[in-house]
């Protein structure tokens, strides 16, 4: 087979897996491994800032997202491509745009802002809860892209089946359409998931950069990297081991 | 007793038909692709969006679009099998046919699967079935909830040549016994006579006629039922015994009531010859051989002339005719059977 595969393309594989290996390499090298415990002893705030966040977040986008992606899969409304588009916008967007527009609605002087603020004295800009809404922003696309594929993927004819069987839809979908949809949301969730906790511009745009309050672990990083480089790659490497994580556990169990 | 008024419309494809059907009797839909037979039978089973008309099963109304009644397929009690049978495949074959009973009842299933011969089966996946395993499990998740109205999608389409005519007893004998109304769509007349009582012919949305397979074939209604039962088939004026087709040309029948008739002639009781046969046959032409059409024991030869028919020969027999040939065609008066139009 290998044989069928043109020189020229291989070639320009190659040059594409060194550029991404490269960088990875380079932060390993780099990665000061004697103060590595200290560096991250004291990045514990935004550890733990970027863990409930991008947690919570994640948990908002599946809550939200595999509805809409059920909707956009099943749905014979008109608009729906409008719908799908508008969904997924955030994906393509910048992400400072993303957290300039939040700012402008939910922010102090936004509408819905001003409103959460005279009805129930919410403010969601700079703290935490702000973050968590700037992480689910950007991580609900990629969980409805996904699991709307997964949705489309099953036989329609099998719900019809299940009423026939005098299952009601909620029964449908869960007895018939989660299990099946179960690998492409598992996939979803962890895209979801990866996207919320490695968010830096709708986040600083939208919830800044507050040192134990807002300061999620990509903007440690990124401030780190003026004052103390070495803990900043100590701060990488352990996102990078994480995503492996992830990915890997995701292969084994969901992606086969 | 069961009756169905209904219409069901979408995009160019309209289906408009009224039926009835009882509980002594197993019925099928036939006729060709795209008649609306699958339609028909997933508006019985309420699965049809854009539905209207009246269903009364029993004294229980089903749907009365008027009245604003029309029952989620969920609160008909159906036994819908789809074509292909449509397992769940992330269930096993014994969690397949319990998925409709309640927990307490799932011994329904079990015995089920006894009852079909599937009991080895059980903790089998769906992916692991045959075609014709497939549709009996399949046949059995619909049946364990002991439903009102069973409704099979070509119940044999799937299953390969091999295992049919065991499915096939099998079916058969379910659909004997089983209490409720029974309707199965198929496009094969060969499966619908096997397996039903009666059948209802579709066309294009339409019920073109409605009978047993004998009724269908002594008297067929329309060209495409004609063809359904092989038959050879006519239209035109009878007068005295002598009937004026359509085409110009003439048939004499031995029977035929004076007026607008429809005509049958069984394709065995045409006799070609190489020369012009002697005796007394009523009907007789010179015809062009158009096509030769062999199956296992017979051959069905078109002749075109005058008159276009189709005789059955044995293979022995078709072996002295080849395509372009003229031919003399032969058929006796006491063959050709008329009946009103």
């Amino acid at each position: 087979m290998t044989r069928l595969l043109p020189l020229r393309l291989s070639l320009l594989a190659a040059v594409g897996v060194a550029l991404l290996v490269l960088p990875l390499t380079g932060l390993i090298l780099r990665t000061p491994w004697t103060a590595l415990i200290g560096d991250v002893g004291d990045a514990g705030a935004a550890l733990r800032i970027s863990a409930v966040v991008s947690a919570v977040a994640t948990l908002l986008a599946v809550g939200l997202g595999i509805p809409i992606g059920w909707v956009l899969a099943r749905g014979t409304f008109r608009g729906r491509s409008a719908l799908r588009a508008i969904v997924l916008l955030p994906i393509v967007l910048p992400p400072v745009v993303s957290g300039v527009a939040l700012l402008a609605s939910l922010g102090r002087s936004g509408a819905v802002g001003t409103l959460l603020n005279n009805l129930f004295g919410i403010t969601l800009p700079f703290t935490i809860a702000g973050a968590v809404i700037a992480a689910a922003f950007v991580a609900t696309p990629f969980v409805s892209l996904v699991s709307e594929a997964g949705f489309r993927s099953i036989n329609p004819g099998l719900e019809e089946v299940a009423a026939s069987l005098g299952a009601r839809p909620w029964r449908r979908f869960r007895r018939v359409v989660l299990p099946q949809a179960a690998p492409a949301l598992a996939a979803g969730i962890v895209l979801g998931w990866a996207r919320a906790l490695g968010e830096f511009g709708a986040t600083i745009t939208f919830a800044g950069n507050l040192p134990g309050r807002t300061q999620t672990l990509p903007l440690a990083i990124f401030f780190e990297l003026e004052q103390d480089p070495e803990a900043a790659f100590s701060l990488s490497l352990i996102l990078v081991v994480v995503s492996i994580a992830v990915l890997s556990a995701a292969r084994h169990s969901w992606m086969r | 007793m069961l009756r169905f008024t209904g219409r069901v419309i979408r995009d160019q494809f309209r289906l408009d038909v009224d039926f009835e059907a009882g509980r002594d009797e197993v019925v099928a839909v036939v006729g060709p692709n795209g008649a609306g037979k699958t339609t028909l039978l997933r508006s019985l089973a309420g699965l049809e969006e854009d539905q209207a008309g009246t269903l009364l099963v029993d004294d229980e109304v089903w749907m009365d679009t008027e009245s604003g009644i029309r029952l989620r397929p969920e609160q008909r009690r159906v036994g819908y099998v789809p074509q292909g049978g449509l397992l769940f495949p992330n269930l096993t074959v014994l969690e397949n046919v319990a998925f409709g009973l309640d927990r307490t009842h799932t011994d329904h299933a079990q015995h089920w699967l006894e009852r079909l011969e599937l009991s080895h089966l059980a903790d089998a996946r769906p992916a692991r079935l045959s075609g014709g395993q497939v549709q009996l499990v399949a046949f059995a998740r619909a049946q364990a909830r002991r439903p009102v109205l069973l409704l099979l999608d070509e119940p044999l389409a799937s299953v390969d040549v091999a295992n049919r005519a065991s499915v096939r007893r099998v079916i058969r004998r379910e659909l004997r016994e089983s209490p409720g109304y029974r309707v199965f769509v198929t496009h094969d007349p060969l499966e619908a006579a096997a397996l039903a009582d009666r059948l209802i012919v579709l066309d294009g949305g339409r019920i073109v006629q409605t009978g047993s397979i004998d009724d269908l074939s002594s008297r067929p209604r329309s060209p495409y039922v004609a063809e359904l039962v092989g038959m050879n088939f006519f239209s035109g004026d009878a007068r005295n015994g002598s009937i004026a087709l359509t085409s110009g040309a003439t048939l004499v029948s031995a029977a035929v009531p004076d007026g607008p008739v429809l005509a049958t002639v069984h394709p065995r009781a045409v006799a070609l010859y190489g020369t012009r046969p002697s005796g007394s046959p009523r009907n007789v032409w010179m015809g062009r051989v158009t096509a030769i059409e062999p199956s296992l024991q017979q051959v069905r030869i078109e002749v075109t002339g005058p008159i276009r028919v189709v005789a059955e020969v044995t293979r022995r027999g078709a072996a002295l005719f080849s395509e372009g040939d003229q031919v003399w065609v032969s058929i006796k008066a006491s063959e050709v059977i008329g009946y009103p139009r």
